[in-house]
């Protein structure tokens, strides 16, 4: 907790905001990776909306007032930046939001070279696609990264009883899926 | 009443055709999804090799050529308006010439068009809030809109999920 808050000030600092940033990326870069792949599915676009996560940190990290935990402000802003840009796809394509952008994506992972998963993870990934995109994200969040519930409840700003219920019908809708497919 | 109860001892509950010819069935397949989905800890996504080793590189990259960009072509410099104005003043002509025999003026612009304009240039709401100080945002008029209960039951019921309702 303190070394957070020295590294929010240097961040904050003009003479020492260069490397704290680097210090940032090397800490933070791989769990905003998987975070953003995990709702874009793709490589190539996980790697672009990360690359505009960390640019805007970098250009309101001196407007940071630390309500919340900055690990917390990062996820947010990785998770917005990632919605958006199925947004952004899906409104190109004329869709609704995330519907086609993710089964377009989902559709085309077995051919992925950047994807190594067995059948069942396969099948994973095509159920967590049909879950609304609320519940993907609580899904993700909790079965894979184990964030706890009052983290997720920070990044996504619902309340914890609402992400359990979320949860818990994710789980169900993914094992129907996985018992009709 | 006592007697006909001792003669009919069924519960009157009847269970859907097949179901307990199928039960074994679905059972194992939910114990085997079960179990093999506790095995996955992963959702089985690779990255390319060197990804993360190059990535602060290609990221400072990243930001350097917004830098050079943006000095280049400074968007929203004090002529942001001026030139957004410019634009918004192109596509009337251009609609204008199209489209000779109608009335146009900006508010005949559909609302659609300059969405598609924003998006393409892709401006984000940060930037297009630059090109306003705040006393003019305070100054703004905002319209209360009114809908019909039949709107609002019909959005409802075509857009919202019980997750949603859960969820907000």
């Amino acid at each position: 907790m303190i070394e957070e808050k020295q590294l929010i000030v240097r961040l904050q600092t003009e003479d020492f905001r260069e490397a704290a940033f680097k210090e940032l990326i090397s800490l933070y870069k791989k769990r905003l990776y998987w975070h953003i792949r995990k709702i874009i599915i793709s490589h190539e676009d996980t790697d672009d909306v990360l690359q505009d996560t960390f640019i805007k940190i970098y250009k309101n990290i001196a407007s940071f007032k630390g309500n919340s935990k900055l690990y917390s402000w990062m996820y947010r802003i990785a998770t917005n930046e990632a919605l958006s840009f199925l947004k952004k796809n899906s409104k190109h394509q004329q869709h609704r939001l995330g519907v086609v952008a993710n089964d377009f994506a989902v559709s085309n992972l077995a051919s992925d070279i950047y994807f190594e998963g067995s059948d069942i993870q396969l099948k994973l990934q095509q159920a967590i696609a049909t879950l609304p995109q609320k519940q993907r994200l609580v899904f993700n969040m909790r079965y894979f990264d184990n964030i706890k519930y009052k983290d997720i409840s920070d990044i996504l700003e619902t309340s914890e009883g609402a992400l359990k219920a979320s949860y818990h019908i994710a789980v169900k809708k993914i094992e129907q899926h996985l018992i009709h497919n | 009443m006592k007697s006909k109860l001792k003669q009919d001892k069924t519960s009157g509950y009847i269970v859907p055709q097949d179901y307990f010819v199928n039960f074994e069935e679905v059972v194992s397949k939910k114990m085997f999804n079960r179990q093999h989905l506790e095995e996955v800890n992963n959702p089985g996504f690779k990255v390319p090799k060197k990804y993360f080793s190059t990535f602060e590189e290609r990221l400072y990259n990243s930001i350097h050529n917004q830098e050079t960009a943006v000095k280049s072509f400074p968007i929203f410099s004090i002529n942001t308006v001026l030139y957004l104005s410019g634009i918004a003043a192109a596509l009337l002509i251009l609609v204008a010439v199209l489209m000779p025999t109608n009335n146009l003026s900006l508010d005949n612009i559909e609302t659609e068009l300059l969405e598609t304009f924003i998006t393409i240039n892709d401006f984000d709401t940060s930037e297009l809030a630059m090109i306003w100080d705040s006393s003019e945002i305070n100054n703004l008029e905002f319209y209360n809109y009114e809908f019909l209960d039949e709107t609002i039951n019909d959005y409802i019921i075509d857009d919202l999920t019980i997750e949603d309702f859960l969820i907000e």
